[in-house]
């Protein structure tokens, strides 16, 4: 089932709140995760997830919105139909939470880098693959 | 006033090996050492440590998680009731 059937499939269920849509980067693919509540009970809650590009589903939830836009710009995909206008970034900005971008506050030496047992052995810091 | 049984972290220097775990594990990086290896051979059989020479810690960055007391196998960092300074420092003599 496709990112918006699914979602529709939900929505008809009676799971009618947007709750949260975001992304997470697993492996070489950007996941897109959206979690859908049941207003008569908040309690219960749906997880669907696909990996991007997905479509917009902004006209069955305007509450996507934001989200979509906020997830386009910091993860750098696309959802086929939003009018992705930048929302807190600059335009042409790189997106920040891809892991290959650089994190400025971990630009620096590592405390970590060299063990005084071990000197000629150097090692990077954990989480940081554009090292 | 109620005292915060952990205001601060405190160094037990003679307990700690410089093993770096703890500088390794702190997620913001504001742990540092210094040591040098220290080579013994008066037993006959060739011995080496590692000396410590400084250990810091910037309490402007630390955010009192205890990953480093939690991780050091040797009970040299405790917490402690002491408020901390912005920047700690031990240097051997
Ligand atoms: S308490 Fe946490 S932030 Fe502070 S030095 Fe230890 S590991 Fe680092
Ligand atoms: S983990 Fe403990 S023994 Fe190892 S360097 Fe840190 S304080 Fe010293």
């Amino acid at each position: 089932m496709s990112w918006r059937s699914e979602l529709q499939a939900l929505r008809d269920d009676g799971f009618d709140v947007l709750d949260w849509l975001s992304a997470t980067e697993e492996d070489d693919e950007v996941v897109v995760t959206a979690c859908l509540v049941r207003s008569e009970d908040p309690g219960s809650f749906r997880l669907v997830r696909s990996p991007a590009p997905v479509e917009s589903v902004v006209d069955m939830f305007p509450s996507a919105q934001w989200h979509e836009r906020e997830t386009a710009e910091m993860f750098g995909v696309t959802f086929e139909g939003l009018n992705a206008a930048p929302l807190l970034l600059p335009p042409d900005s790189p997106a920040p939470l891809r892991k290959a971008q650089p994190l400025p506050a971990r630009l620096s030496q590592w405390p970590g880098e060299v063990d005084p047992a071990k000197p000629r052995r150097r090692q990077d810091p954990p989480g940081t693959p554009w090292r | 006033m109620a005292m915060n049984p952990r205001a601060s972290l405190e160094l037990i220097a003679e307990n700690c090996t410089s093993c770096m775990l703890c500088i390794r594990a702190c997620p913001v990086w504001c742990l540092e050492l210094d040591a040098h290896l220290e080579v013994d051979e008066s037993s006959g059989r060739r011995r080496s440590s590692l000396a410590l020479d400084r250990f810091s810690i910037d309490y402007g960055t630390c955010m009192m998680c205890g990953l480093c007391v939690d991780i050091c196998p040797f009970e040299a960092l405790e917490w402690s009731s002491e408020l901390p300074p912005t920047q700690f420092e031990w240097r051997s003599e």
